[in-house]
């Protein structure tokens, strides 16, 4: 157990725990300008406003070691103009939790722009030295710049108390290259130390296969991802291999109604 | 109407004339992006005559097989296949132009093919026993100061006598001599140069394809198992990480190492399959320890000093094998075998780091290669063995995914201990051992933008010489050009890369993390038909712990090239300064003919160099270059002599 805490605090700027789904974890986490049901957890401006109902599960395994994973849920319920999304999520071990839920509304302003906010409360345990509860908000924009080209901008769980996660700010663009390619890219910092770029592709090999794949460049991490579609499921499967700390293996599955 | 003829005569002459510089260009950022990993003394006059060659004797798309097209390492495997099925499919091509309607063939790509290719229509036809030019270049070039090069046994001039018999011929030959700067003009107590190369080659149409007596050089599969002479490791071109055999050919350049000695011949086995069988006896040089066994191999070619001149010849090498080359629609395969044998036995040194190297005087090495192209995906890979069953591999992929942008992935994996003598993998360190490794690379061609990027992580198992301990590392590559019009062009280049060296402080328990990053911008202007500017200003910088240093490298360089004109010339004029030696800065230098170098600038000081090109007559030249380097103190400039290069070659070319 006390490897697992060591594990937590040396590798803890390593990954962040806060899960996106797999769609965005196979292009490296690159969130800032991706429409995507689990952007909840990204920027709230690029949750799918398809108009239908989503849900969705996550499963997280750090560094493939048994206890330490992620697991969370997202739900997307379109409304009037615009989506309320709502995600829950859990990581840690017996020793160590961190418990979470996010509420975001998101909508269109006009052709072009569309924005989104979210809150969220979050609550940190350490066995024997108690438990924290925290609150932060986050806030995004999605700009259409052209039909296939789009820049976002995030800032993710601001809060002027402790909170467990650190504020995350991003800024990206997304290009749908041709009806089969997607390309990502994005800047992102969440200290003055632990800033970088990341970059993503996601191909469709098959009208229902897509494959994924990006990297980060601090810490240095590489991506692959893999999608499956049928109808209205959508079945996603990621890894994050780290140079010293191994393969993260993702799995989300989620249904639009 | 006689100025609309020579309007339109110009227009032909000198569009050719663009475009050549456009795939010169190609090798000059290729040769830039490996200078770090390319021995200091190595010789890219291969690379670079293979292209003028091609120039001279444009490879007709029409009648060209996959091999001779892999001469042209700006094609990717998957449009090699798209072409060859284009014209089993539609027949001979007409225009070169109709290759933009295959995919991956981009506009760029077909300018950058331009100078080497032509679409004749001419029917197969029986190869003409003699249909060959003489090419006759003669070299001679002075380094002016005391150097390394001076202190040597013999006078500081270098010398180059180069023969070819070449053509569109079945017969072909060629003849070198040559004396590096520092060596005795003849060498060993004979009574010739201290390098000499020759062949005679005959290429067949029939079941003898070629046979090769003399020196000749042999690329198979990957490069993990038989690979002579230069190879592409790491680029900004995403296509040269899989590499393009082209089997066996007569050797010409003046690297002293890279080449095999003795008879090889290529056979027609068959409709989809051709076997080659070599063999090679010849000297190298080596250092031999007082109980005659080698410590070392010397590659450099070198002999000035004395114990260069003591090393020179030592070691008899013995190599045979065979190759046999299987072809069939989209796949291609290659099984390399072969074995080495010495007559000293290998011990080296007590190193830490250098006991997993080879020992002994006989080694069996076999590999498997692939190719195969689906669609717009193209794998390639190769599986190599030694005799101790040791293993290395490497797995590629080369995805076309739109017409603009492309995805390269290469993963490799080389045992600590394997051992090859002719391995030439993709590989961070300078041996195909020792290493794992993933690149990733990706290249967008939009109008008049392009971007190309890659990255490769790497990881070390074993030691290394000055790190003692198993490390990784990482290297980060993006590149940003804009050619606004025709006669302007934009580059911003940034490369960066980590890994691990020992520590400064003596006994140091782990080695550091060292970093060095470089940032260019570039411009390339062509105020007028004649006249090429290009403006370089390249950042360096150097970190190890927390003590970065930097380095400034601008210069300014000045193409004129009228035509018809007899005399064209080139000028460089650069400034640069870096804190030391860990901060320097490398950048690709013009030179004569055939000649290609890339200067190292650390310190502080001044680099100039004039090259002229004078046509004599028709089919001769007279190349003339002209290079300074003054070395500043900080109070000004050294009081030492700058160092001077000079060089005056001759070309005849007659039939």
């Amino acid at each position: 157990m006390y490897f697992f805490l060591f594990l937590f605090f040396i590798a803890s700027p390593c990954f962040a725990q806060v899960s996106q789904g797999a769609r965005s974890y196979g292009m490296a986490q690159c969130t800032a300008a991706l429409t995507d049901p689990w952007s909840v957890n990204g920027n709230p401006a690029g949750v799918s406003l398809s108009g239908r109902v989503f849900i969705g599960l996550s499963h997280t395994r750090q560094h493939l070691v048994t206890d330490l994973a992620t697991a969370a849920i997202a739900v997307v319920i379109p409304s009037h103009g615009g989506a309320f999304s709502l995600s829950a999520e859990r990581y840690g071990f017996d020793s160590f939790t961190q418990t979470g839920a996010r509420l975001a509304y998101s909508r269109k302003f006009g052709r072009r722009v569309s924005a989104g906010l979210a809150l969220s409360c979050s609550r940190q345990a350490i066995a024997g030295y108690g438990s924290e509860l925290g609150a932060a908000a986050s806030a995004g924009i999605h700009i259409a710049c052209t039909e296939s080209l789009t820049a976002g901008a995030f800032i993710r769980d601001f809060s002027t108390k402790h909170f467990p996660t650190k504020p995350l700010i991003g800024l990206g663009l997304a290009w749908q290259a041709s009806d089969r390619l997607l390309l990502l890219s994005d800047f992102y910092t969440d200290s003055p130390e632990m800033r970088g770029i990341r970059a993503g592709l996601e191909y469709a090999v098959l009208n229902r296969v897509l494959f994924r794949g990006g990297l980060q460049s601090k810490p240095f991490v590489q991506y692959a991802g893999l999608g499956w579609r049928p109808g209205s499921l959508q079945c996603e499967l990621a890894v994050a291999a780290h140079p010293v700390l191994g393969l993260s293996p993702q799995i989300s599955a989620g249904y639009a109604f | 109407m006689l100025f609309r003829w020579l309007l339109l005569l110009a227009i032909c002459l000198v569009r050719p004339a663009f475009a050549r510089q456009a795939g010169e260009k190609e090798i000059t950022d290729v040769i830039e992006s490996m200078a770090e990993a390319i021995p200091e003394h190595y010789d890219m006059s291969e690379l670079t005559g293979t292209l003028e060659y091609l120039q001279k004797h444009p490879l007709n798309l029409n009648q060209a097989t996959a091999t001779e097209l892999k001469q042209l390492f700006f094609l990717s495997p998957i449009q090699i296949t798209n072409l060859l099925a284009h014209i089993k499919e539609s027949g001979a091509l007409l225009d070169l132009l109709e290759l933009q309607a295959l995919p991956g063939f981009s506009e760029k790509v077909i300018q950058a093919l331009k100078p080497f290719v032509t679409c004749a229509p001419s029917p197969t036809q029986r190869r003409a026993l003699f249909s060959a030019g003489h090419d006759l270049l003669l070299r001679y070039g002075l380094g002016l100061k005391d150097s390394a090069e001076n202190k040597g046994t013999g006078s500081p001039d270098r010398m180059l006598l180069r023969y070819r018999l070449s053509g569109t011929g079945a017969v072909n030959a060629g003849l070198t001599l040559e004396k590096d700067p520092g060596e005795p003009l003849v060498a060993g107590g004979a009574h010739l140069p201290d390098f000499v190369s020759a062949n005679l080659s005959f290429k067949g149409n029939g079941p003898l394809r070629q046979i090769v007596l003399g020196d000749y050089g042999l690329q198979f599969g990957q490069g993990l198992t038989m690979w002579t002479g230069f190879s592409f490791g790491k680029s900004p071109d995403i296509t040269s990480t899989a590499r393009k055999e082209t089997g066996l050919r007569p050797y010409y350049s003046v690297n002293e190492y890279a080449f095999l000695r003795g008879l090889a011949i290529t056979l027609k086995t068959g409709l989809t399959h051709e076997l080659t069988l070599f063999g090679s006896k010849r000297m190298l040089d080596a250092s031999v320890s007082e109980d005659g066994t080698v410590t070392a191999l010397q590659q450099s070619g070198l002999h000035r000093t004395p114990s260069e001149l003591r090393n020179r010849q030592r070691l008899g090498q013995l190599v045979y094998g065979g190759a046999m080359q299987f072809t069939r629609g989209r796949l291609e395969a290659t099984l390399t075998s072969f074995v080495t044998m010495f007559n000293r036995t290998f011990a080296p040194g007590k190193q830490v780091y250098e006991l997993l190297d080879f020992r002994g005087d006989k080694l069996f090495n076999c590999g498997l290669a692939y190719g195969y192209t689906l669609r717009n995906v193209s794998f390639s890979g190769e599986v190599a063995a030694d005799g101790s069953g040791r293993v290395a591999l490497i797995q590629g992929m080369l995805l076309s995914l739109s017409r603009a942008i492309s995805l390269g992935l290469s993963y490799r994996n080389y045992a600590a201990s394997f051992q090859n003598f002719f391995a030439q993998g993709v590989a961070e360190g300078s041996e195909t051992s020792n290493e794992r490794g993933l690149y990733t690379g990706i290249q967008l061609h939009l109008g008049k933008w392009n971007f190309s990027a890659y990255t490769d992580w790497f990881s070390f198992p074993w030691l290394r010489y000055r790190v003692d301990a198993p490390s990784s590392g990482r290297e980060h590559f993006a590149e940003l050009s804009w050619t606004p019009d025709k006669v302007s062009r934009f580059t911003l280049r940034m490369k960066t890369e980590t890994k691990a060296q020992n520590g400064s402080v003596l006994y140091s328990a782990f080695p550091e993390d060292t970093g060095r990053s470089n940032y260019r911008l570039e411009g390339q202007w062509m105020p007028g038909r004649q006249v090429t500017l290009q403006t370089r200003v390249e950042l360096s910088n150097y970190r190890k712990l927390a003590l970065p240093e930097y380095g400034l490298l601008i210069y300014q360089d000045v193409q004129w090239a009228k035509p018809f004109a007899r005399l064209s010339a080139n000028l460089r004029l650069g400034w640069f300064r870096t804190a030391s030696y860990n901060s320097r800065i490398y950048a690709y230098e013009n030179d004569v003919l055939y000649g290609a170098a890339f200067g190292v600038f650390s310190g502080r000081g001044l680099k100039a160099y004039l090259n002229a090109r004078y046509k004599l007559f028709k089919g001769a030249d007279c190349y003339f270059r002209w290079g300074t380097l003054w070395r500043m103190q900080a109070a000004g400039i050294d009081e030492t002599r700058p160092y001077v290069d000079f060089r005056i070659q001759l070309r005849y070319l007659f039939e």
